[in-house]
């Protein structure tokens, strides 16, 4: 068995206030966290039930329950709940429960305004989806919202902007937070590269955030006024250039994929070292190989535009910056592999979501790499070899281990171990299922089939109609993640402090479940040095 | 954070929040400027 588990009680003092008002109020760091997390699971649902939605439509030939508006508003807000509702939140909620724990931290550092940014939240989904009842339905011009297209939406035009703006407020905050937090407050002795790669992977998002969000708040403003007040930023007819929204939406959406992606990185590096009982391999090779990644995103953007008609240098330059990513990116995996070499393996399900994602997410990363070639590209552009192409990337890459986390954390947060069979089962149910979901899609995007349509030539049906199939299970195969945590909060076997016994690192220093106020006296060298031990090779 | 005269520590988390609202707001309107130049300059 590779948990410990204990009868020791642990005596918490903790005085938190209780009922609704400690949850709106709240500026603890750990409750600001779980709020980020049920919002995350609730809207990871709710943007997961619009994909089965497209999938029922897309299982055969011919329209079957939707009309093509509503499909175009089902893709568009599947992918704005997701990336925004989903998958950043969960990323900020797993920040926020981990990052003060993990750099010896009481709280962040700026707590009101990391329960305003939580509350941002609510309010700006509750704007993007009452969109589906207002004339002219919800947004449907894809979550790229390209103008002249986006221009011509319904009354949902401006909600769907000013919930992008909140989004982008709450974030931008967020970010802020961390990065206040990992700069100022770490405990004395934890200097920047003794940090948990989920610190460092997560401090290096918090920048990039800060940098590419306010780009998407201008372009937004700028469609705005081009909507409402009469300007031209990206319209032709007086005198703007709609492909100028392009370039900015992608400057940008192409470092936005690597906010996604980047804290994923940090878990991987957490877990697979302490399920292979072995530090990390290249503590430091990791961290500049994720900054590298991050320098790399701000100068490929132009990549997700190869046909709009650019000049062949800027066709090279993109296409070459572009597959410079492999490399950083193929330093990572390399890491994780040497890590696990001649190492002590147990396949816990952090672990098993954590191979996965190794593998999964490299499929993505080839994928990815003949997108990049820009003659190629001119043939999979608009096809569902590239939706195949960044579901790999963000399904087994961002939500795998997002799921990894939760199960890694989940008994230092409960005081509770988890149904480890039910896991496993969540794992091979999620892992075969999501196969059969996209991997056909990369036969179908090779065929010639555009995305974003509701119907589609008979010689699609084939494949369409495994991907639906997988679809469906991929998502019923979810129930079991929210059975699986709610039955752990209720009760279990009770957890020891160092849940996993190759586990390093402050936050196993302190009792499971985690008290409601933590390192109010920060670690001492010593604790920090004992915890430590997954940065040091010898 | 305690009342009183601020320690150093909510000193320097003072300047680095002011700092980072400060590049947040700069890139927001930098970009918008930019745009502009690009599209009808």
């Amino acid at each position: 068995m590779a948990y410990s588990a204990t009868a020791e009680s642990h005596e918490h003092h903790d005085h938190k206030p209780s009922g609704l008002w400690r949850w709106l109020s709240t500026t603890n760091h750990k409750d600001i966290g779980t709020l980020y997390l049920i919002f995350a699971g609730v809207m990871f649902f709710v943007g997961g039930s619009m994909a089965m939605v497209i999938r029922l439509e897309l299982f055969k030939p011919g329209m079957q329950f939707l009309d093509p508006a509503f499909f175009n508003s089902m893709t568009t807000v599947h992918a704005l709940a997701m990336i925004f509702g989903a998958v950043m939140p969960a990323w900020v909620g797993l920040a926020n429960w981990m990052i003060p724990l993990q750099v010896g931290a009481p709280d962040m550092a700026l707590p009101r305004m990391n329960n305003f940014s939580f509350w941002l939240l609510p309010f700006a989904f509750t704007l993007l989806l009452i969109g589906f009842f207002v004339p002219g339905g919800a947004p449907a011009g894809g979550w790229t919202l390209y103008p002249p297209l986006v221009l011509q939406g319904g009354d949902s035009f401006p909600l769907a902007i000013f919930a992008i703006h909140l989004m982008g407020a709450s974030s931008i905050m967020g970010a802020i937070n961390v990065i206040v937090t990992i700069m100022n407050m770490r405990a004395p002795g934890m200097t920047l590269l003794r940090m948990p790669l989920f610190v460092w992977t997560w401090l290096i998002t918090a920048y990039l955030l800060i940098a590419v969000m306010p780009v998407l708040a201008g372009a937004v403003t700028m469609l705005l006024t081009d909507h409402f007040f009469g300007t031209s930023f990206f319209s032709a007819s007086g005198g703007g250039d709609p492909v100028m929204f392009q370039h900015v939406f992608w400057f940008f959406g192409h470092p936005e994929v690597y906010i996604l992606i980047l804290p994923a990185f940090g878990i991987v590096s957490e877990v697979i070292p302490t399920f292979s009982r072995k530090p990390l391999f290249g503590y430091e090779a990791m961290v500049y190989a994720t900054a590298s990644i991050a320098f790399l995103s701000f100068i490929v953007w132009a990549h997700h535009m190869f046909t709009v008609g650019m000049p062949l240098a800027g066709e090279l330059f993109f296409m070459l910056s572009t597959m410079l990513i492999a490399i950083p990116t193929g330093v990572k995996v390399f890491n994780w592999s040497a890590t696990m070499w001649k190492g002590s393996l147990t396949f816990e399900p952090p672990m098993l979501f954590c191979l996965a994602f190794l593998f999964l997410f490299s499929i993505g990363g080839f994928s990815g790499l003949m997108l990049a070639i820009a003659p190629a590209d001119f043939q999979y552009q608009d096809t569902y070899f590239v939706v195949a192409h960044f579901h790999y990337v963000l399904v087994p890459g961002s939500i795998f281990t997002i799921i990894a986390a939760v199960y890694y954390w989940l008994p230092k947060w409960t005081g509770h171990m988890y149904d480890m069979t039910l896991a496993k089962w969540h794992f091979w149910l999620s892992t075969i299922f999501v196969n059969v979901l996209f991997f056909p899609q990369h036969f179908l995007g090779l065929a010639g089939m555009p995305r974003r349509i509701p119907d589609y030539a008979t010689q699609f049906a084939d494949w369409n109609m495994v991907s639906s199939i997988g679809g469906f299970g991929f998502g019923l195969s979810q129930l079991l993640f929210p059975y699986i945590v709610i039955k752990c909060i209720r009760g279990g076997e009770k957890a020891a402090a160092r849940v996993w016994e190759g586990a390093h690192g402050l936050e196993w220093e302190v009792p499971s479940p985690a008290p409601y106020h933590t390192w109010e006296t920060a670690p001492s060298l010593a604790v920090i040095h004992s915890g430590g031990e997954h940065w040091t090779e010898d | 954070m305690s009342a009183g005269a601020p320690s150093e520590q909510q000193r320097r988390v003072r300047r680095t929040t002011i700092m980072l609202v400060l590049l947040a707001l700069a890139i927001y309107v930098g970009f918008i400027v930019l745009t502009v130049h690009r599209s009808h300059g």
